[in-house]
């Protein structure tokens, strides 16, 4: 085993290893999970998997806890596979108190068929990758079967009528998380989620609420632990909420041990994670990334847009399969956007025409469209603003030479 | 005036199948003809628009999206109505787009169903006054022909802005309220993207 994993440890960075290893040794990593005294956490839902999951794991190790997780870039098995190659010791064994695993929607319900998790948290179900998912009702019944398969607590969310209906058929004990209902109302598109398009259910009161926000500063109440105030890396109602799911998912988990003091401190001090509204220096000069992954996301990132960008580039690459959803995005927030690039540059540029949204121009040669557009004098106010799509990102970040898996480029 | 009746949209625009009216609207627009788009939303306006629609069946066109499972579940109740408003704008000649999901209530729908296929596809078709090819994306695992028509109603499987990708379908639709489509500097800026497009989807799809 050992040498097994050390000869694929050198192909590390692709997905190969991981898919290798989960044939030539299947047995490994349920092997590593049942060795966890705390067993296995499950991070799910159609957004906010990747910060929920950081936030909770950085969380639990703050409590002492040795946690086994994987990056957001593995959220399917062989994903896992691959971070066990990462994660093994000279033994070929992963030594670790808990698994804290973000899972692909797909993959969860599939990946705990065979292995029951502790603890399920659901964060929410949109309406995201139809070409694989097909119908957002599909995805809320696998998710429904992963949380029913939670041993000791699901975790969900009290403001989409998808996890409420969840909830309804979950044996383990609930709790929710949440964002009150004044905070609510400042959204223009609300949450995005997916409609159930059934009658209203009651919102469950939430063990954890966020009650208060001012820029990337939040104040959350905990109905037994009282105020938590923090303040968040990166800006937008998604974070707020992804940060309410880890508190509420770390409360259950760590039980009486858990501290709001340090829960908060570890919050304050979250490095800020790369493309989700986070400015980096480029050639000397400050630009926002911003990723955008589906109709929700791009919405509530579109509305969340700093002031009115005067220099906007959109880059769509080749994840979005099916550019349909594009049309289901209210593009009123857009004044302009400078470059339109990316496989998909075409169908968006032919969506903003039909919007009324002005483009400077439109190539999907991505590096041509990176250069003209870092090439533009610096705006006279504010910053370049890049809102790009999963694959367009990775390509930019190749481009510009940035390396690591999504932390902060300095 | 013409009147661009959408059905639905809040329930039938999972792909952005409700942006079809949009693409009518503004073509209209651009060719310098008035048009409206007139949301229905519950039996009664059904109703109402059918009355409407047959006093001017040349000025007016009607759309209908893809819908999630359960939103057309929260349509079954008016299903029947649907269908009869359907066969009703059929017998009458008047034009229609129906996407996805929403071409069950066309009376050339079936049921039979078969693995699901989701991908971009070129569609030939053969029917004369109608363009000879269509593209677009399918998300089904409906056993019936991709693209339809019977009389001016077009129903198809290529889900999502539909007419934004085949602006001669949009043209096609619209030649047949009686609007000269010339193309206009507006028409030729989207068009040339969607050959961009085209171009780029054929190569994948050779």
């Amino acid at each position: 085993m050992r040498i097994l994993l050390r000869i694929l440890r050198r192909g590390g960075g692709s997905a190969l290893p991981g898919l290798l290893l989960s044939k030539l040794a299947p047995g490994i990593l349920p092997n590593s999970l049942r060795s966890f005294p705390d067993g296995l956490i499950v991070v799910t839902g159609s957004a906010g998997k990747s910060t929920t999951t950081k936030m909770l794991v950085a969380i639990a190790r703050a409590h002492g806890k040795v946690v086994f997780t994987n990056p957001s870039t593995a959220n399917i098995s062989q994903g896992f596979y691959a971070s066990i190659i990462e994660q093994a010791g000279l033994l070929g064994t992963v030594e670790a108190d808990v698994a804290i695993l973000e899972m692909d929607e797909g993959h969860a319900e599939l990946f705990t068929r065979d292995f029951a998790p502790r603890q399920v948290t659901i964060l929410n179900v949109m309406e995201d990758q139809l070409d694989r998912f097909v119908d957002p009702q599909l995805v809320r019944e696998a998710l429904a079967k992963v949380a029913n398969r939670a041993t000791s607590a699901v975790i969900l969310n009290a403001d989409d009528q998808n996890t409420i209906i969840i909830g309804k058929s979950v044996l383990a004990p609930t709790t929710w998380f949440g964002i009150s209902k004044e905070l609510l109302a400042q959204e223009k598109h609300g949450l995005s989620n997916a409609k159930t398009f059934l009658g209203i259910e009651a919102r469950p009161q939430p063990r954890l609420e966020v009650i208060d926000r001012a820029g990337q500063k939040v104040v959350a109440a905990d109905t037994e632990l009282g105020e938590i105030a923090f303040e968040l890396p990166n800006r937008g109602l998604h974070f707020v909420v992804d940060s309410a799911a880890a508190l509420e998912s770390a409360r259950a988990y760590l039980q009486g041990s858990f501290s709001t003091q340090l829960a908060a401190q570890v919050l304050n001090s979250l490095p800020p994670v790369f493309a989700r509204g986070q400015v980096t220096q480029v050639n000397g000069e400050d630009i926002e990334f911003i990723l955008v992954q589906n109709p929700g996301s791009t919405q509530l990132n579109l509305d969340n847009l700093n002031n009115s960008p005067e220099q906007i580039m959109l880059a769509i690459g080749r994840d979005v399969h099916d550019p349909s959803w594009l049309w289901t995005v209210d593009y009123s927030n857009l004044s302009h956007v400078d470059v339109v690039t990316g496989y998909n540059a075409f169908e968006a540029s032919l969506v903003l025409a039909y919007n009324d949204v002005p483009v400077g121009r439109t190539t999907d040669n991505l590096e041509d469209g990176l250069e003209f557009f870092l090439a533009m004098p610096k705006p006279s106010g504010g910053v370049k603003t890049v809102i790009f799509s999963a694959d367009a990102m990775r390509r930019i970040r190749r481009t510009l030479g940035f390396s690591g898996p999504e932390e902060e480029q300095s | 005036m013409i009147k661009i009746y959408r059905l639905f949209p809040d329930a039938l625009n999972l792909n952005g199948d409700a942006a079809n009216a949009l693409i009518l609207a503004k073509r209209l627009a651009w060719y310098k003809k008035e048009a409206t788009v007139v949301d229905i939303s519950n039996e009664g306006e059904l109703q109402l628009a059918s009355k409407e629609i047959l006093k001017a069946t040349d000025r007016s066109v009607v759309v209908a999206g893809h819908g999630s499972l359960a939103a057309i579940k929260s349509l079954a109740g008016l299903s029947k109505s649907l269908r009869s408003f359907f066969k009703l704008i059929d017998q009458n000649g008047v034009c229609a787009i129906l996407v996805g999901s929403s071409t069950s209530w066309s009376h050339r729908a079936s049921a039979a169903t078969q693995d699901r296929v989701s991908e971009f596809v070129t569609v030939e078709f053969g029917l004369p006054g109608w363009p000879p090819y269509a593209l677009g994306y399918v998300n089904s695992d409906l056993r019936i022909p991709a693209l339809q028509v019977s009389n001016n109603v077009v129903s198809t499987l290529l889900h999502g802005p539909f007419l934004a990708k085949n602006p001669q379908w949009a043209d096609a639709i619209i030649s047949r309220l009686g609007v000269d489509v010339q193309p206009t500097v507006e028409t030729q800026a989207v068009d040339n993207l969607v050959t961009a497009i085209w171009k780029l989807e054929s190569k994948k799809l050779a």
